[in-house]
């Protein structure tokens, strides 16, 4: 296969968009990808202070380096979880990443503020992903918003969102579809845009990107990921993407196109403030607090158990 | 007969192909050429959710692998909720 843009040999073909690039044509197409996503949808200006969420794997390292191609003001926000020699390997790539390039990184340890996820998991007995999901939002829109930053970028790519539009439609989640998009705008002062630059972008893509441009990322998994219903939704997209290349892509831009719009228009209630740590909330506590008290009153109850 | 297959390329005499499989860092020999796609679906892999990579290139899943070829083989699939 010839390289569609140069006709240079293909180094990676692109079933899904019927085409193959060399590796200068690649780096070139994926960059322009995540490029104009930014701009289509908004996401944020060259002016802006960009805080980067990266955790050491392919799509957020690629994401934070194609942001610095394209000269964006970007700082990384890595959050240690806590989860044994995983996280401290994707703490050392992440820094290394950015040592490397002279970029700015916080670093932040949960279980420096006893709050690692394996412990949270296993003292309040919620699955591990459940919990760091709730610690990753708060600590994005809490450092966000503390240290000036107007925006949060992500690495979710094509498969994450493919993935999680299924899992929001086989159970109907109105609110979470009406919330399902590339830019997400504060509804409270201490929330932040969100944004996902790239969404349109594969997971293979991402990878194939974070490989030619010698990334070193953290290739293993979470050990926490094994029989995440996330990863069954991307096995069955799989599937469907193997016997008709394209219908993640067509699934995803085609509810964006077509159903959010409608959705959008349905109203969400507005948040509350949390009256635990003043970040939004929906009730009087945010899940964040919740998480944090229950894990205390188990902790405490277990240690007194101990001493009993 | 004996003479003869002494010009062929034997599977049993040649260099296997060694693959690498990450992240289970599970090792493996494939006897014979192929195309990587069809050695990604003996492994169980669907298409664009692993690269194969031969030294510091990446094989297109239409293109061959030589015999004696040592590869890797790397799930780009991440995830968990």
């Amino acid at each position: 296969m010839k390289c569609t843009r140069c006709k240079a040999p293909a180094e990676v073909e692109l079933r899904q968009h019927n085409c193959g690039f060399c590796r200068g044509c690649f780096i070139f197409y994926f960059q322009r990808q995540v490029e104009r996503a930014i701009a289509k949808e908004r996401m944020f200006s060259l002016d802006e202070a960009v805080l980067v969420a990266v955790s050491g794997g392919k799509d957020s390292l690629a994401l934070w380096d194609v942001l610095i191609g394209l000269g964006y003001r970007t700082t990384g926000l890595h959050l240690s979880l806590g989860i044994g020699a995983y996280s401290d390997q994707s703490t050392v790539k992440t820094k290394a990443f950015a040592e490397a390039r002279g970029l700015s990184l916080i670093t932040v340890a949960l279980a420096d503020d006893g709050l690692a996820v394996p412990e949270i998991a296993s003292l309040t007995r919620r699955p591990a992903c459940s919990a760091c999901g709730t610690m990753k939002r708060h600590y994005f829109d809490q450092l966000a918003v503390d240290r000036g930053f107007p925006v949060v970028a992500t690495g979710h790519n094509l498969d994450d969102e493919a993935a999680r539009l299924l899992g929001n439609v086989l159970h109907w989640q109105m609110e979470h579809l009406a919330r399902q998009r590339p830019v997400l705008q504060p509804t409270h002062d201490r929330f932040v845009r969100k944004v996902k630059p790239l969404f349109r972008c594969s997971e293979y893509e991402s990878a194939v990107y974070a490989f030619f441009r010698g990334i070193d990322y953290i290739v293993d998994e979470c050990p926490n990921a094994a029989g995440a219903t996330q990863l069954v939704y991307k096995d069955m997209l799989n599937r469907l993407e193997a016997n008709s290349p394209g219908s993640k892509l067509a699934f995803v831009q085609e509810f964006l196109h077509k159903a959010q719009p409608a959705l959008t228009a349905e109203t969400i209630a507005a948040p509350q403030t949390c009256q635990g740590c003043g970040m939004p909330s929906f009730g009087e506590l945010c899940g964040f607090c919740r998480l944090v008290r229950e894990t205390e009153a188990r902790r405490e109850r277990r240690q007194a158990a101990a001493r009993a | 007969m004996g003479a003869f297959t002494a010009w062929l390329p034997s599977p049993i005499l040649a260099n296997p192909m060694h693959v690498t499989v990450l992240p289970q860092r599970k090792q493996l020999e494939i006897t014979g050429r192929r195309r990587a796609a069809d050695v990604l679906r003996e492994l169980g892999f669907l298409p664009g959710t692993a690269m194969v990579i031969r030294g510091d290139e990446l094989v297109p899943e239409g293109s061959m692998l030589e015999a004696d070829d040592v590869v890797e083989i790397r799930s780009v699939i991440s995830g968990g909720r």
